[in-house]
């Protein structure tokens, strides 16, 4: 017991395995889990579409494609439907190991931060953002700082370590490493058992005596393996276990000195946080065998602006982090570069701001590596952790969406649940709300201190006496101002970043993403409601909601045109284009007319045809009428003939034999006639029967003439359909409109010339000066204008007020933002068009009704009774900047909430 | 000046008693002692309804209902009355005089030499019917020194001792500075522990037969050792300075006193007394215990109920806090939260023993009383049979002293509690506690406790 | 507050469940239904005990009593062991922060600790779960006239019952060691007064100027109204003093300037129990709050453990206050007060001495209905509180059960 006791402690890793297998062993009870999902994104390469993995006993057994994976017949099914699932998200550096309390020493190399880390502190916030293992690093300021070492925050307090020491911590930076203070022995006497404590040796106060520290520091470890030095020994051992040395640094003098002292000592390094790396970026230096990794922060936090410095004379300007990452990749770093962020808060919208190094074309699933693979690779976790391959724990995320840019769903550590996104925020359930605000901007005027009723996505009702729905959540913002959904005439979103370039006939829909992140940033000044453009020209256009799975409303809802360079030229292109265009629409126009004509020809053709059918009936009929009476005559001959002599009256009867007959028959045929079908007026029949012969006589006479069948109408013939120039038909048909980008004043009376006064378009212009100035043209010809994103700009040094222009002359207008994320600064920048002169009215009419009516857009822009529920719930008046926005609800559903 | 009224205070007390053995001429280790028609709650057995228990020589001859009483054996009439095994304290400071160093690091101490027999503690155990308790040092330190387990009952701490350096104390929560530095220092010294035990296995194949020299061999080799290091290291070579240059080589030194103690806590000869201060230090403590192949008793802090799971294959009984139930307010949510810590543990599937000894809940009348805190657990869902084994046996089964005390057995120490009505009832008291077969508390006879009761304006 | 609200009354909608009634399981509130309890045992605090027995309770208040009582219309039926009426503490610091002390002035009778109360703290919470229903809270007694107490509901609406209950005067040590600098020398810039004698001339001071109508230095009309309410019998006085000489000169002064001053604290009433009997003054005893391991009180007196079974003896009007109200009276029977004694003396008795044992205090019919539901008899320390009633409003013991 004791000798195995003794062979663990002899190596970190062994022990580790075994206390793991142990682990696992007693731990979780042993049982399977098969967890199927749309896509499996492993941690490299592409993702396996509809894909299944096996879970046992808290590990991955096996992942494959669904159907070819087999799963055991005892394994618990989860259908997670339309998620990506990836990897946990692995963090190489954190600081989470807790401080040093008042430890005096500045050089602590036997600390481990494994043992300052709190198991049982609540990690929900970093598990929601699908973190589940992260290194922990001993914070403070310190040149040796200490041991990192490797857990797994879902996991169960006791076995959430993975390893107790990944790497040495050394400060080069000089921000972190400071003259440690000389350390006061305990007062009192001193005594046999109560010694004074030294000093430890007192290193760094700049980089050079930090190196020359160090070397002295390695060398002495290096020889006193068993040393009475806590430190030292420590050191010792860890230089013999060949354990890494995390070294952080900024500029390249500190790389530099890292990067010498790991040569002269063998060491292996990881960088952390270099803010230079001309030093570093060199295949020798980036394939070195000595190199764990290097750690990067993306220096980017939502919601924080931070000022750049304006470079000095002389001094180079700093590289983005995007093209130093790209650089280290193209030295070969590729496989060993991971992410980390700062703070707790930064960490969480990590998978957000990892994309801005998508800036130097890295891609999504090389990002994501360095946020899963990588980072395990580097601190020797990645048997562990990090992918989704068998015999790693099964810490994973469920991400929305296909496109690994969904957002996280729910997160699982050791195929345990540790996170659902609560069904607040989830896309399914839409309850009803009744929302009570300070005042509510309604088509017909400002209706103060009014509550908004919401059920199933829509308006129910608006009022300061509404009732609400017994399951009514109550929502009081007192104080509050409640506006109707804003609308973007011309946005970037939705995508997930790549521009939809798609022609005519097809549509832009295809591109949106689910879940897109920007989406959810988006919307967060109050816009619900963006149209969206092809990048082609012509190309169309469409309207859709900044939900979490966009709702589209009209595709296309116009064509984009877009006049520049020379405008001769370009007028007769335009020409050409909507002339044919026209003539499509033409063509069609005219065969709709035919056809409809078509359509009643063949209505008559069925009357006839049916009467048709019904006069060959009564022919037939009559015809077995006759012989029916021949074979009656023949029958009273016979018996005439039969009698003996005549008596005088049987004289008289026989005397006019053949006039007599004539009216006898005539009953007989009635009484037939009585009942054949298809005589209509019954009643009349019985009154005067004589017409009825009449009547008859006449259809026969009519149905005689003309026994061959009535000829059918041919339909007329369709013009050559094409889907690129089906769109023309809406455009002058007048249900699409025409979106014509134009650059100069020009383009301007070009546009009215040819699509106004030519072609009778529905149109409207994307310009912002050129519309202030030609505003009076534009209205005389009802032109729409969508303004913006410059809203306030000058000519011949005079400050012009687009939009204020605009309202003056009485052109309607609307505004664009032309962003992505930046789509909730539309307001702000509306705010200060307003400030500038803006009627406020006129603006919010130019964020909602006006650009939705011209669109033919419904149900959307006004708060009114029975229109989705599009609001923004603001904290002060609106357009004003000072205003806040406290929350945006799309369809019923909250998508924003600013928390408290 | 406190210090000594109480000391005089206390000697008047003990006198006393020892005049009222004399006067009633209750039990000498002489002749037999027999306690007649009680209730006995044996807690290893059967409930005897009305039974007799015989002493002789200071352990439990027979126990039954129907005893064959030697005439020459002096009688307690059990009449109505409650006999139990004696109470045990596992964990207290309050028997010593001074609860920790200031010096984090002193494994060679022991409490033996600095507990007062004559301490107001003591009076109070045989008041509250504890016979054997273990005095251990204090939480506020690192390595703390070696525990004892004594009885409550002696005119002399040698007469007491039921057994010397009975374990390690080691604490978990640091002392000054970080847990980072905390542990890592503890490592380090049991580290070191470790490598000796290797050395002498090795020293012991070389050479079996000269025993003798290598006692003399090692001294030197130690104090080369206390050259080599730098003096950051506190206690083992700066004890061993003097004492080496001092001392004859045979005298033992400072630091091979706590050396020998490390060791035996290493190879698992000596148990160590863990505390966990937070919840955190309990997955701390058990990975210690895997390392170091220590052999643990756990003493929790009130926060470590979160922790509570990970102890509940550990097969014994923890020690917990004095203050079983307590009010937290989620700092996350605000929501009030009222914290029963023996339901917690009961939940867990944790056996449990409790302190009393520093008790700090506002106000708490009762949680320095074992009999109060047993109560308190059986209020909140533990059996009552269970209960009174964890003011027994299991503690007895903690300390490894259950083949001597802890339940009242034919061949164990006569170590038993006399009480007036079953023991969870509020209007019980200790009628007498017996140690050793000896009668070393009388209700009857308690000064201090009639004073109290009926107070007289003086 | 509201948060507080929340918590509890989803705790009533538990407890009732618990307790296993049929039916809707909104809590019961006092206006609409009626509820019966059945209890194994009633322990009245007014006399005798009924076991077992049913109470019926209607709109917050006790309609019927009994064996057996008649229901008309619905009643929410629960079944509970053993039934004990609310508990009263007459001396708590529930909701005051941990300092309430006023060290402004010495002379600050108008000061109402109402206005200090944190309604939201967790303490009512915590006194709820202990059974206490209704708690009379002091000020600090750092400065001679020390403020208003007052009396509040642990839960419920309308909590606060009465803000200006009584003025608080320290006859103690407290206002002198408050007053010791701890820091610097006694100087001019250190109140007074730093003893015995101090304070108890600042009383007497203050009331015989009050009686003289004469005016006080560095005192506002209102606080002179005060005092003048004092001295005119119309103010009740609650003197906090623990040795029995402090007792003595508060007993000295009200007779001196007709006010009967009911004593909180009274460790050492044990050494002038005949005195304190004649004076007819009543005194609730918040010294029990001990263990073994405490010998000694706040003022360094050796306690004793006896001094409510003598009071009682004496026939001294006495209650018992301060926290763990049922540990208090259990010791107290443990120590040598009769069963019945120790009860009333955490229910009745406390409701006697605030005035109120009209409304509360025992389980009679037309008083409101503040109940306790335990788990076993009263007096054993295994018994459990399984919830409170507060005006016919049911509040969960927070423990899943």
């Amino acid at each position: 017991m004791h000798e195995l006791n003794w062979k663990l402690r002899r190596s970190a890793l062994l022990c580790l395995a075994c206390s793991l297998i142990f682990g696992a062993a007693c731990g979780a009870s042993a049982d399977t889990h098969a967890f199927y999902a749309a896509a499996i994104w492993s941690g490299q390469g592409e993702a396996i579409d509809n894909g299944v993995m096996v879970v046992t006993d808290g590990k991955i057994a096996e992942v494959g494609v669904r159907g070819k994976v087999k799963v055991p017949a005892a394994a618990v099914t989860h259908e997670l439907g339309e998620v990506t699932l990836m990897p946990g998200m692995v963090i190489a550096q954190t600081s989470m190991g807790g401080s040093f309390g008042s430890d005096p020493y500045s050089i602590s190399p036997e600390v481990r931060a494994v043992d300052g880390f709190d198991p049982f502190d609540d990690y929900e916030r970093l598990l929601a953002a699908g973190i589940t293992c992260v290194q922990v690093s001993p914070s403070g300021s310190k040149l040796v700082a200490g041991q990192g070492g490797v857990v797994r925050l879902g996991a169960e307090p006791g076995e959430h370590i993975v390893i107790d020491t990944d790497s040495l911590l050394i400060n080069l930076n000089a921000n972190e490493f400071r003259p440690a203070s000389i350390y006061e022995p305990p007062v009192g006497a001193v005594s046999v058992d109560r010694p004074l404590e030294p000093t430890r040796p007192q290193l760094a106060t700049s980089l050079s005596q930090a190196r020359v520290g160090l070397e002295a520091l390695f060398a002495e470890a290096a020889v006193s393996a068993d040393s009475e030095d806590l430190g030292l020994s420590a050191l010792a051992s860890l230089l013999s276990d060949r354990t890494p040395v995390r070294w952080d640094v900024r500029n390249n003098a500190e790389s530099n000195t890292a990067l010498a002292l790991s040569k002269q000592f063998k060491l292996s390094w990881i960088l952390v946080d270099p803010v230079e790396v001309d030093a570093i970026a060199k295949p020798s230096v980036c394939q070195s065998p000595q190199m764990r990794g290097i750690i990067v922060n993306p220096e980017l936090s939502p919601g924080r602006i931070n000022n750049p410095a304006v470079p000095r004379e002389g001094s180079k300007k700093p590289t983005p982090v995007w093209t130093r990452v790209k650089q280290l990749i193209d030295a070969g770093a590729g496989e060993r570069i991971a992410l980390h962020a700062a703070t707790d808060s930064e960490l969480q919208q990590l998978l957000f701001t990892s994309s801005i190094l998508g800036r130097s074309g890295i891609s999504k699933t090389q990002i994501l590596s360095m946020l899963t693979a990588n980072p395990a690779r580097i601190l020797g976790v990645e048997k562990q952790v990090g992918s989704l391959q068998p015999g790693c724990f099964a810490d994973f995320v469920a991400m929305s969406g296909t496109n690994l840019n969904g957002r996280v769903l729910a997160t699982y550590s050791g195929g345990r649940s540790v996170y659902e996104r609560g069904e607040a925020d989830s896309p399914k359930t839409t309850t009803s709300y009744t929302i009570h605000a300070a005042s509510v901007y309604t088509p017909n005027g400002i209706v103060e201190n009014a509550s908004v009723g919401v059920a199933d996505g829509k308006i129910s009702g608006i009022g300061s006496e509404i009732s609400s729905r017994p399951d009514a959540i109550i929502k009081d913002y007192s104080g509050a101002v409640i506006v109707p959904g804003m609308f973007d005439c011309g946005v970037s979103v939705g995508t997930g970043g790549t521009a939809p370039s798609v022609t005519l006939g097809s549509n832009v829909e295809t591109y949106l993403a689910r879940d897109d992140s920007q989406v959810a940033l988006a919307r967060q000044g109050g816009v619900t409601t963006a149209l969206l453009s092809s990048s082609r020209a012509p190309g169309p256009v469409m309207a859709f909601k900044l939900t979490d799975q966009p709702r589209v409303l009209k595709d296309p809802v116009a064509i984009r045109f877009s006049i520049r360079g020379n405008l001769t030229a370009a007028e007769e292109t335009f020409r050409k284009t909507l002339t044919s265009g026209k003539a499509y629409a033409d063509a069609w126009t005219a065969y709709d007319a035919k056809y409809a004509e078509y359509q009643k020809e063949l209505k008559v053709y069925e009357e006839a045809k049916k009467k048709y059918d019904a006069a060959k009936k009564a022919a037939e009929d009559k015809k077995k009428a006759e012989e029916a009476k021949k074979k009656a005559d023949e029958a009273k001959k016979t018996e005439a003939s039969k009698a003996g002599t005549p008596t005088p009256e049987k004289k008289e009867s026989g005397d006019k034999p053949t006039p007599k007959p004539v009216p006898t028959p005539a009953p007989k045929p009635e009484v037939k006639k009585e009942d054949t079908p298809e005589k209509k007026d019954v009643g009349t029949g019985k009154k005067e029967p004589a017409k009825d012969e009449k009547a008859k006589e006449g259809e026969a006479a009519k149905a005689t003439p003309e026994l061959k069948e009535p000829k059918k109408p041919t339909a007329p013939k369709k013009p050559r359909a094409s889907s690129t120039m089906e769109p023309y038909r809406g455009l002058f048909g007048g249900t699409l409109a025409a979106m014509v980008e134009i650059s100069d004043s020009k383009a301007a009376d070009v546009v009215v010339k040819l699509f106004r006064k030519e072609f009778k378009i529905k149109t409207a212009v994307v310009a912002s000066s050129v519309a202030a100035e030609k505003s009076k043209l534009l209205r005389d010809n009802d032109v729409f204008v969508v303004v913006g994103p410059g809203l306030v700009g000058t000519s011949e040094g005079k400050l012009v007020n687009y939009p204020a222009e605009l309202a003056v002359t009485g052109v309607p207008f609307g505004f664009q933002s032309r962003a992505n994320t930046g789509v909730q600064e539309l307001p702000n920048a509306i705010s200060y068009a307003v400030f500038q002169g803006l009627g406020r009215g006129d603006a919010l009419q130019a964020l909602t009704t006006s650009p939705i009516e011209f669109f033919g857009l419904e149900k959307i822009g006004s708060l009114a009774e029975g229109n989705d529920a599009d609001l923004v719930i603001l904290s002060g008046s609106p357009l004003e900047l000072s205003t806040e926005v406290l929350a945006v609800m799309i369809d019923g559903k909250w998508v924003y909430e600013k928390e408290q | 000046m406190r210090f000594a009224t109480l000391r005089t205070q206390c000697l008047t007390r003990l006198s006393c008693i020892a005049l009222c053995l004399v006067a009633a001429n209750v039990a000498s280790a002489a002749g037999p002692l027999a306690i007649q028609n009680a209730k006995i709650i044996t807690v290893s057995g059967e409930i005897i309804e009305k039974g007799t228990i015989l002493i002789r020589d200071g352990i439990i001859e027979a126990v039954g209902e129907n005893v064959e009483v030697p005439g020459e054996a002096l009688v307690i009439d059990g009449e109505g009355k409650v006999v139990m095994p004696g109470f045990i304290d596992a964990h207290n400071s309050a028997g010593m005089s001074q609860a920790n160093e200031q010096n984090s690091v002193v494994p060679f101490l022991s409490v033996v030499d600095s507990i007062d027999p004559i301490a107001n503690y003591f009076e109070e155990c045989r008041r509250n019917g504890i016979t054997s308790a273990a005095v251990v040092p204090g939480n506020s330190t690192l390595i703390g020194g070696k525990a004892a387990i004594v009885k409550t009952a002696g005119q002399y701490v040698n007469d007491m001792i039921v057994r010397r350096d009975s374990a390690l104390k080691i604490s978990l929560r640091p002392v000054s500075g970080s847990r980072m530095s905390h542990l890592a220092r503890l490592r380090k010294e049991l580290d070191k522990a470790v490598k000796e035990v290797e050395n002498e296995k090795e020293a012991d194949k070389k050479e079996v037969a000269k025993k003798d020299d290598k006692g003399a061999e090692k001294k030197p080799e130690a104090n080369k050792e206390d050259d080599s290091q730098d003096g950051e290291k506190a206690d083992p070579k700066a004890a061993a300075k003097p004492a080496t240059a001092s001392a004859t080589p045979t005298a033992p030194t400072a630091a091979d006193e706590g050396m020998k103690a490390l060791m035996a806590v290493v190879q698992g000869e000596m148990p160590a007394y863990l505390y966990c201060e937070q919840a955190m230090d309990v997955p701390s403590a058990l990975k210690l215990v895997k390392d170091y192949n220590l052999k643990p008793i756990f003493v929790l802090g009130q926060r470590c109920h979160k922790a509570a799971k990970l102890l509940s294959d550990q097969g014994q009984a923890v020690i917990l806090d004095p203050t079983l139930v307590y009010w937290e307010t989620n700092p996350r949510t605000r929501e009030d939260e009222k914290v029963i810590i023996p339901q917690i543990y009961r939940e867990a599937m944790v056996p449990f023993i409790f302190q009393v000894s520093g008790a700090s809940t506002r106000g708490t009348v009762g949680s320095s009383y074992f009999w109060y805190q047993a109560a308190t657990a059986v209020k909140h869902g533990t059996s009552e049979k269970d209960a009174l084994a964890a003011l027994t046996i299991e503690p007895a089964k903690l300390l490894g002293i259950d083949k001597l005390v802890g339940s009242i057995e034919v061949g164990k120490e006569a170590d038993l509690v006399i009480l007036t009505g079953e023991p969870l009832d509020i209007t019980t008291w200790v009628e007498h506690t017996i140690v050793g077969g000896e009668v070393v508390y009388d209700r009857t006879e308690d000064e201090k406790l009639q004073r109290l009761l009926a107070p007289k304006a003086e | 507050m509201k948060h507080l609200f929340q918590t509890l009354s989803r705790l009533a909608c538990l407890a009732l469940c618990l307790a296993g009634l049929i039916g809707q399981s909104q809590s019961a509130s006092a206006d609409d239904s009626q509820i019966l309890i059945r209890a194994k045992s009633i322990h009245t605090a007014s006399g005798e005990t009924i076991a077992p027995g049913q109470v019926l309770i209607a709109g917050g208040k006790i309609v019927a009593i009994g064996k057996e009582v008649q229901v008309q219309g619905g009643a929410t039926e629960i079944e509970v062991d053993t039934l004990i009426p609310g508990l009263i503490n007459a001396a708590g610091s529930t909701g005051l922060g941990n300092r309430a002390a006023e060290v402004s002035r010495e002379i600050t009778p108008d000061f109402a600790t109402a206005r200090s109360v944190d309604w939201s703290s967790r303490q009512f919470a915590e006194a709820l779960d202990e059974g206490v229903t209704t708690i009379q809270i002091l000020p600090e007694t750092e400065s001679v006239f020390s403020g208003f107490a007052c009396v509040v509901k642990t839960a419920g609406e309308a909590q606060l019952l009465d803000g200006e209950k009584g003025v608080v005067i320290a006859i103690c040590s407290d206002p002198a060691s408050g007053n010791r600098s701890r820091s610097r020398p006694d100087s001019i810039y250190v109140r007074q007064p730093t003893n015995r004698m101090g304070v108890v001339w600042i009383v007497r001071n203050a009331l015989h100027q009050a009686k003289n109508k004469g005016s006080i230095l560095g005192v506002d009309p209102k606080t002179q109204q005060v005092l003048e309410g004092i001295v005119a019998g119309k103010m009740s006085v609650l003197s906090v003093s623990r040795m029995d000489y402090d007792i003595r000169s508060a007993l000295e002064l009200g007779d001196q300037y007709n006010f009967k001053p009911t004593i909180y604290g009274g460790d050492e009433v044990y050494r002038m129990l005949d005195t304190f009997k004649e004076s007819h003054a009543s005194l609730v005893y918040t010294a029990l709050t001990t263990s073994s391991s405490r010998l000694r009180g706040s003022e360094g007196t050796e306690l004793r453990w006896n001094v409510p079974g003598q009071m009682h003896e004496a026939g001294i009007t006495f209650c018992l206050a301060g926290s763990n109200l049922l540990d208090q009276a259990r010791f107290a029977v443990r120590y040598g007060l009769p069963a019945d004694q120790a009860l009333m003396s955490i229910t009745l008795h406390p409701a006697k001495i605030l005035n109120l044992d009209k409304e509360i205090g025992s389980i009679e019919v037309g008083k409101q209905a503040d109940l306790v539901a335990l788990s076993g008899d009263p007096l054993k320390p295994t018994s459990r509180v399984e919830w409170t009633m507060l005006r016919g409003n049911i509040y969960g013991n927070k423990e899943e059960k």
